[in-house]
């Protein structure tokens, strides 16, 4: 590689491929699936495969050290270049133009599959201008400055008037139809946001701002101050205390904080919206569309504390040098996440509850009374929901919070096993993953062939209960090697173990007393997945652990 | 009887199919410092890690106070103070959040041990990890490591960012007082008269091998280092017995070689030479000998 911009492309490429070929799969399997099974597939599978390559590549973005909650330091992740001998609107020029184009191409790829399998062209060369543009300010809100705030700020300020100027002139079938004003609009902000974003880093270049290299070790992910904000003593009377007390204080109680901020968000949002009629749908709609799936996958997330740097991913060697068992400390991370994690849930529920009191006092939905007024069906739901819980017993209550918090617990575990798994066997699970996405795809199109009469219906209908069966006899399969593997290396312990089968009986106990007619696969179905998981985080913590 | 703390047979580990340890023998005993000294990728942070449990071995068995530390970690961590190359503390802690906190795990932890050392290195308790420097973070971690008084203390590149005088009088007097308690320390180091200073024991590894291991004396007492006159000029070196390096041209030259001094004498009187000067070679032209990275060889790559 003689030419530097071809070295950087390279670079992009090789960083870039996997996530490539996610959302390139992404959006060909979502956007089938679209299609075939909803009544306005076209639109829907149109935006799935629009949103899936609108945003910045989050492979380049962990190059500054991991997600953005998870110490990643934010500003122009090329920073290596700076010591390179190119001029900067070069190398920022390389960066924006790849990641630009190939959001481009990716979405052109997708449409152009999806829309000729199902015999309805999507909309193609005329939304390039709107994906250009999108990307470009994105990636001027995130490497132009390594501020947060302003990146916070700036990604929610962007994308509403972007989706705004596009959502007008997409019909049904999807058309894109964008005036000659708006395209130069479009032009105009991937030249704006290009300019800003060299300017922006060539003050990062420059030492003008912070330096944004990131740290050789990293603590819990979240900001200082946050994780900061709590004092109180590790005890010293027990290995299990302090565990507590690490946990607590490097994730948990800054999740906790965070729920408690979201939860101060959204009464403000409601409170605001009495008086700015166009926030309404904002308030109604973000903390159960974003707020709350934030909480459950993001802050829920990666309870083992798997790290990444520079697309290394490991497990600190400090806490895996601890001498306490690997079962007990996978025990552990996960209780303690799921409680915090449930803290930060009923803050955001409980003023949820609260703040939509106020919807009665909202004079209207939204002015103008075009849209269909959503506030009766709102507080016709609230009504509902209110009775509902009123009307139990506390015995009753406690049912769906003990049920809540298994499914909580059984998520943070699974998202946890994840992580270390793609950490420990990244390549397996990328194929694991892909083959899966084959399936569903393939599945997808026997589904449209059958719809259209080219397959037997039957035959879908025994794929689809094979599958089931299949995936039932995988589990239990997995099960027993878990099991038998966690005992066999000493990952798992009788405890533990005895936990976790008291936990899934009792849960299929409890749903036997409330549906007595229950077949097997359905109590399998309940039962199971939790054992897998229940064995599956020890074993694979064990594993990253113990490489 | 010399009581066994490490047993390390045949270990092999292989990364991507590339072998990183390939057939590793190492014993360690109670009381002794072992020094582990090799080139940068050689192995040692690697073997040190199958010690800890934090790999696994593809063959060959590791045992640690004769526990196997993948399948017992709680038996052998709890008996073991490890200092990470890495220096890998969390951040977010205070110095005095991280002692207590590894206090919780050692319920043999030395709290009056750990406030003198603290004061030695003069490291401020209320200051977090992530305020320190490379050295103070060292401090912090030697500290955390040595405190609650481990059976057996790994320390991998203890030196790295520590100034010469905590190098050569803290460093010094630790890993002396844990050995002269009856304790073992095993480190690994690129600074060999560091190595040569501090051990009892020293083991090289290269490219995965173990390519000499022995107790210092005998090591060093095994390799010399000569001058050598001969009476004509050379321009490649002479093929001399028992040489594992030589340097120089002509008619003078360096020559660091095992065996016997009678055997390397007589090589010498039979290539028309005689031996000037001789005495027994540092660890470092060992070292260099073994590593086959004479400055000769440098300049010839």
């Amino acid at each position: 590689m003689r030419s530097p911009i071809v070295a950087m492309l390279w670079e992009n490429w090789r960083l870039t491929r996997v996530e490539a070929a996610w959302r390139l799969g992404q959006g060909i399997v979502l956007g089938s699936a679209a299609m075939l099974w909803l009544d306005a597939g076209a639109t829907i599978a149109f935006w799935i495969i629009l949103c899936s390559n609108a945003f910045i590549w989050f492979s380049i973005a962990k190059l500054n050290g991991g997600r953005f909650m998870d110490g990643y330091k934010p500003g122009f992740p090329f920073y290596l270049l700076y010591s390179r001998p190119v001029p900067t609107f070069v190398f920022v020029g390389v960066t924006v133009m790849y990641d630009a184009l190939s959001g481009v191409v990716l979405y052109l790829v997708s449409a152009a599959f999806v829309g000729f399998v199902f015999g309805q062209p999507l909309p193609m060369f005329s939304v390039i201008p709107w994906i250009l543009a999108s990307r470009l300010a994105y990636t001027c809100v995130q490497w132009s400055t390594p501020n947060r705030i302003v990146q916070w700020v700036g990604s929610l300020v962007i994308y509403p008037p972007l989706f705004l100027s596009i959502q007008h002139s997409v019909g049904s079938p999807p058309q894109v139809e964008l005036s000659i004003t708006e395209n130069a609009v479009m032009i105009l902000v991937c030249v704006v946001s290009f300019v800003l974003t060299v300017a922006g880093v060539a003050r990062q270049r420059r030492g003008d701002f912070v330096a944004v290299v990131p740290r050789a070790e990293r603590s819990g992910g979240y900001p200082d101050w946050l994780v900061s904000m709590f004092r109180f003593p590790c005890p010293t009377t027990s290995a299990t205390r302090a565990q507590v007390w690490f946990e607590l204080k490097s994730s948990g109680l800054p999740v906790v904080t965070i729920g408690l901020a979201m939860a101060v968000v959204i009464f403000l949002l409601y409170a605001i919206s009495i008086a700015v009629a166009p926030a309404r749908p904002a308030a109604v709609a973000a903390p159960i569309m974003f707020g709350i799936p934030l909480l459950l996958f993001y802050f829920g997330g990666n309870a083992f504390g798997i790290r990444r740097r520079q697309g290394r991913t490991y497990v600190s060697a400090f806490e895996a040098t601890q001498p306490y068992n690997t079962a007990q400390l996978a025990g552990v991370k996960v209780v303690v996440r799921t409680a915090c994690v449930l803290a930060a849930l009923i803050a955001v529920g409980v003023s949820l509850w609260a703040s939509s009191s106020l919807v009665s006092a909202w004079t209207e939905w939204m002015p103008g009374g075009q849209q269909v007024d959503a506030r009766p069906g709102l507080l016709q739901t609230r009504q509902k929901i209110g009775d509902a819980l009123g009307g139990l017993t506390g015995y009753a209550l406690a049912v769906p919070a003990i049920v809540t918090s298994v499914a909580v617990a059984f998520l943070v575990a699974s998202l946890a096993a994840f992580t270390a798994l793609r950490a420990r066997y990244s390549r397996r699970v990328l194929v694991a993953g892909l083959l899966l996405l084959l399936f569903v795809l393939a599945f997808a199109l026997l589904a449209w062939a059958t719809k259209r009469g080219i397959a037997p219906e039957f035959l879908l209908h025994a794929i689809l209960r094979a599958t089931g069966w299949i995936a039932l006899a995988a589990m239990a399969l997995t099960t027993i090697y878990l099991v038998w593997s966690g005992f066999a290396g000493r990952a798992l312990t009788v405890r533990y173990a005895c936990g976790a089968l008291v936990i899934a009986a009792a849960i299929g106990a409890a749903r036997l007393a409330g549906m007595p007619a229950m077949n097997v696969a359905g109590l399998l179905w309940l039962v199971l997945p939790i054992l897998t998981v229940s064995f599956l985080a020890p074993w694979s913590l064990n594993r990253v652990r113990h490489t | 009887m010399e009581q066994t703390v490490v047993d390390v047979n045949d270990l092999s580990r292989t990364f991507g199919g590339k072998p990183a340890l390939d057939g590793i023998a190492f014993r360690a005993n109670a009381g002794q410092v072992y020094g582990l000294v090799g080139s940068n990728g050689a192995g040692k942070t690697t073997l040190l890690k199958h010690l800890l449990g934090l790999l696994r071995a593809t063959t060959g068995s590791v045992r640690v106070f004769g526990l196997d530390p993948v399948r017992d970690p709680v038996g052998v961590l709890s008996r073991v103070g490890y200092l990470s190359e890495e220096r890998d503390l969390p951040e977010w802690m205070r110095v005095d959040e991280l002692m207590r906190y590894t206090q919780a795990y050692h319920p043999g932890w030395d709290a009056s041990y750990a406030r003198e050392l603290l004061e030695t290195f003069a490291l401020d308790p209320a200051k977090k990890i992530k305020e320190l420097s490379k050295g103070m973070r060292a401090q912090a971690g030697l500290i955390a490591a040595v405190a609650h008084r481990p059976e057996l203390l790994i320390l991998d590149e203890p030196s790295s960012g520590l100034d010469a005088v905590v190098r050569r009088d803290i460093l010094d007097a630790i890993v002396r007082a844990v050995a002269d308690d009856g304790r073992t320390v095993i480190f690994s180091s690129h600074l060999l008269d560091e190595v040569e200073r501090m051990s009892d024991h020293v083991t090289m590894i290269q490219n995965g091998r173990v390519t000499l291991s022995g107790a210092l004396d005998d090591v060093r007492g095994a390799y010399q280092r000569s001058r050598v006159h001969f009476a004509k000029h050379f321009d490649q070196p002479p093929v001399l017995d028992t040489v594992l390096v030589m340097e120089g041209g002509g008619r003078t030259w360096s020559v660091v070689h095992s065996g016997s001094l009678e055997q390397f004498h007589h090589s010498v009187a039979a290539n028309g030479g005689e031996v000037v000067e001789s005495r027994d070679a540092t660890l470092e032209e060992i070292f260099l000998a073994r590593a086959g990275r004479s400055r000769q060889q440098v300049e010839a790559a």
